[in-house]
């Protein structure tokens, strides 16, 4: 697919490109504007920013290795979330590296008094976020990709390495799982 | 009438181009359907705002590049 560049900014696929041809500053470019992206995943799927920071490391370390092997089909992006996908499923898990954080009095909410809007708005934001933690794994990945990262159905499945109407129906049903969690709540 | 998951699978741009052209036509034409992804449409605007991309701290190596930089063991 040919990807329209209408702010005379290279985009992802053009910096991949450098990249591939040495372009150290290419690469920097790259990963200043997918690590808040990557890590964000990385830690949702962890749930220790530790974990997450070395998957996120490790996922960019891997990507520029073998650079060579990205063909341009999916963007840029659905490459190295495949690449973290993979890491957090085969490494990260096997080795057990993975610790659930415990809630330390410092990352308490704090009391401070906010407007009762945005009080309200982030109660459910958190609602979301905690019924979200509560999905199957490929589910909840699939999910987030949707949400988070805007990936179509077609690069959800590439990430997942799952078919198109595989991932079409995972995030439907996880959807469906969030809003009858949701209504529960009510 | 469609049922709520197509009209899911509409707001969220998960239906086939033939299966999203026909329920626009559809919608053009009912309001009980239009209502429904209306609320559809809300409630995919609450789940993006509480899974939106953190903005977290970007570590040192980030500034030079992967290729120069080993993760910590």
């Amino acid at each position: 697919m040919r990807r329209v560049n209408l702010l005379g900014l290279e985009t992802d696929e053009d910096l991949a490109q450098r990249a591939r041809e040495g372009g150290r500053e290419a690469e920097r470019l790259l990963i200043l504007r997918l690590y808040p992206g990557v890590y964000t995943l990385a830690d949702r799927l962890l749930h220790n920013g530790e974990s997450a920071r070395d998957a996120t490391q490790e996922a960019f370390l891997r990507a520029f290795s073998r650079i060579n092997q990205y063909d341009g089909a999916h963007r840029f992006s659905a490459w190295i979330f495949k690449i973290l996908v993979n890491l957090i499923r085969d490494e990260f898990r096997r080795s057990g590296r993975v610790v659930t954080a415990e809630l330390k009095p410092d990352d308490w909410p704090s009391h401070d008094p906010i407007p009762i809007e945005a009080a309200i708005r982030e109660e459910n934001y958190a609602r979301v976020r905690n019924h979200v933690d509560r999905l199957p794994e490929q589910m909840r990945t699939a999910v987030l990709l949707h949400f988070q990262e805007n990936l179509n159905g077609r690069e959800i499945a590439y990430t997942l390495g799952i078919s198109y109407d595989a991932a079409r129906l995972k995030i439907s049903r996880g959807i469906a799982k969030l809003r009858q969690w949701m209504g529960e709540d009510e | 009438m469609r049922s709520v998951d197509e009209l899911t699978m509409y707001v969220y741009g998960l239906l086939d181009p033939a299966a999203e052209e026909a329920m626009k036509d559809h919608l053009h034409d009912c309001a009980e359907c239009s209502e429904i992804r209306r609320r559809i449409a809300a409630e995919h605007g609450l789940f993006k705002g509480a899974l939106k991309r953190e903005s977290p701290e970007m570590p040192a190596w980030t500034s030079d590049g992967a290729s120069r930089h080993r993760r910590r063991s």
